[in-house]
């Protein structure tokens, strides 16, 4: 039998993806406060200079596990976005906008508060926070009409202002150091991470994002109208609940663990749908691949674009985002 | 013959408001079968009942002689296709994409297509004609030729039975005939069970075997298109006045709706009385 065209287009796409992602790794781990050039980096990386501890532990032990962090939460997001956006066949529909972030937010202050730990205790109250976010949005633009692309934004919009009011009014219950972190947190935050943070998000991640492509045909099939899914041979009920759980799941675990970072699922799959068409079974993994590259490569920019010290990433992601949305709003109302 | 429907007392209502009650009838293996009736009559609902998508209705139907309940969404597919009603909307999968998903009730759960499904797609393209349409993708395409793209997805699922929502409803001249006999040829080539939803009387009088003219979700008449197209049954079924002839082709009833200036009958007014002065 011949090879089947889908799976060499596959190979043909993750491929470049692959390279690119691993030259920003590679760039992300060369760039920083303390610039050591890529040279020393590569170096350092092939441990040729076994002498120069600090130039060691600067690209092992500080930017490593940040980069890594950086491309977990970039691929799970434009993943997330990827997913809502074909399971409610809205274009505009991103974890952030729909305000699941917020309410995982909401969720894992809550727990910061209740002095959890971050693991499992935060990542728990985030989970429930976004879950209880998700059943709202979908609530609010309902039954019948959830398609209708307005009344899923307007009720993602409602959702997350209520959401900001109760950060805004838990973060001013909070009087001690706590709040600099949180502040920071909120806006997206990737300094604050170690092997064993990047560990376990990766088992956390690894799970759903092949859950995604084993369904990644039956979303082709979704796009073409839940009616035709289901006559087509799709459990729609079955396939619908476990991809909105596990994009929640993965994506309370992303906020739990750097906070709040929008627009990125919003940016990475419209780019890649106008470069690679509509079939998920390529875009998945093109996706994940890409959205990595793309917060690797925001991250890297939020460290070196200021003179002192650095941006939180949350900003560059949104600066880049908020006018792509704008303009896809626009585009889409013609 | 053996029956490919059964359908015994069908009832269901969308909250207060019932579509269908009581409803029994029942279509032969390799029948054509059209049913015909008012906007609200039903048929939509019926349809979707037949096709597995509403589960909320009360009665029973049998497909191919086993209880609809009883299959999984997948047998059910392997055995029944829907082209529904055009939509507006399409996204941007290339025919041929669109074609391999209707194999996907014979394949795995990725949808990695075997030569078998690919030379499968490539039959049902040439019989629906829409071989030259290929590479281009469905956003690209005119509503006649998405119309038999559809058609050829629901030739590549190998059913028994085609269900068809209205399919020629928004089609030019040319493109409704086309549907219309590629059905005819699927039925008589492949011994296919069409099912059809329609609002052209004279196109279904052409091609269906039998007739079910429905309204209110209530059987009016059923059988050959000759006992059922009278002036009587379409009169009481659509409440308008239509007269019918027969069809210079052959034998077919044919009906002409009779525009309101020809009526003198006081006993049917124009609904609306005065248009307002102006």
């Amino acid at each position: 039998m011949s090879p089947r065209p889908v799976l060499r287009r596959l190979a043909l796409v993750s491929l470049p993806l692959l390279l690119a992602l691993l030259t920003t790794i590679f760039l992300g781990l060369g760039f920083g406060v303390t610039g050591s050039g890529l040279r020393a980096i590569w170096e350092a990386l092939l441990a040729l200079d076994v002498s120069n501890v600090v130039q060691q532990t600067i690209v092992w032990r500080i930017r490593l596990p940040r980069v890594l962090l950086a491309a977990e939460v970039g691929a799970t997001l434009s993943l997330g976005g990827l997913i809502f956006q074909a399971l409610l066949r809205n274009p505009l529909a991103e974890p952030y906008i729909l305000g699941i972030s917020g309410g995982s937010a909401v969720g894992a202050i809550s727990g910061i508060l209740l002095g959890l730990p971050r693991f499992p205790g935060v990542s728990a109250t985030a989970f429930a926070g976004s879950m209880a976010t998700l059943a709202l949005v979908l609530m609010l633009s309902s039954g019948r009409h959830i398609l209708k692309k307005d009344t899923l934004l307007l009720a993602g919009v409602m959702v997350n202002a209520f959401c900001s009011a109760m950060i805004l009014f838990l973060i001013s219950l909070t009087q001690d150091s706590r709040l600099h972190n949180i502040i920071f947190w909120l806006m997206g935050d990737l300094s604050l991470s170690d092997m064993g943070q990047v560990q376990l998000l990766a088992l956390l991640l690894a799970p759903c994002f092949i859950l995604a492509f084993l369904l990644s045909h039956a979303m082709n099939l979704l796009l073409m109208g839940k009616e035709t899914a289901m006559v087509l041979g799709v459990n729609i009920k079955a396939v619908t609940l476990t991809l909105l759980v596990a994009t929640s799941f993965m994506i309370s675990a992303t906020v739990a663990q750097c906070g709040l970072l929008g627009f990125v699922g919003l940016v990475i799959p419209h780019l890649l749908r106008l470069m690679l068409g509509p079939d998920h079974r390529i875009l998945v993994p093109a996706c994940i691949l890409g959205g990595a590259t793309y917060m690797v490569g925001c991250d890297l920019l939020a460290r070196i674009v200021p003179r002192q010290g650095e941006l939180p990433v949350g900003v560059i992601t949104a600066m880049i985002g908020a006018p792509v949305f704008i303009f896809l709003l626009r585009r889409s109302g013609k | 013959m053996t029956p490919a429907v059964v359908a015994q007392d069908l009832r269901h209502a969308y909250g207060p408001e019932t579509v269908l009650r009581g409803l029994s009838f029942d279509v032969k293996k390799g029948e054509f079968f059209i049913i015909i009736g008012p906007n609200g009559s039903g048929k939509t609902t019926l349809l979707k009942i037949l096709a597995g998508i509403d589960r909320s209705f009360q009665g029973s139907v049998a497909l191919l002689q086993r209880p609809l309940q009883s299959y999984t969404r997948r047998e059910l597919a392997r055995r029944l296709a829907l082209v529904p009603q055009l939509a507006a909307e399409a996204f941007p999968f290339s025919v041929q994409e669109v074609l391999l998903m209707g194999r996907a009730p014979h394949m795995g759960l990725l949808g990695l297509e075997t030569e078998n499904d690919r030379r499968i797609a490539e039959q049902a393209m040439r019989f629906t004609g829409v071989s030259h349409l290929g590479h281009r993708t469905l956003d690209q395409l005119s509503g006649g030729e998405r119309q038999r793209v559809f058609l050829a997805r629901a030739v590549c699922q190998e059913p028994a039975v085609i269900l068809l929502d209205e399919p020629t409803a928004a089609l030019d001249l040319a493109h409704q005939i086309r549907v219309m006999d590629l059905m005819a040829r699927l039925q008589q080539e492949k011994g296919v069970t069409i099912l059809m939803v329609s609002h052209d009387i004279n196109l279904a009088a052409m091609y269906a075997d039998r007739l079910m003219l429905l309204k209110s979700g209530a059987r009016v008449a059923i059988g050959p298109p000759g006992e059922i197209v009278t002036y009587q049954n379409i009169e009481r079924t659509y409440g308008c006045r239509v007269l019918v002839g027969t069809n210079p082709l052959g034998g077919y009833p044919q009906i002409t709706p009779v525009p309101g200036r020809f009526l003198q009958d006081a006993s049917d007014p124009a609904p609306g009385g005065k248009l307002p002065d102006r």
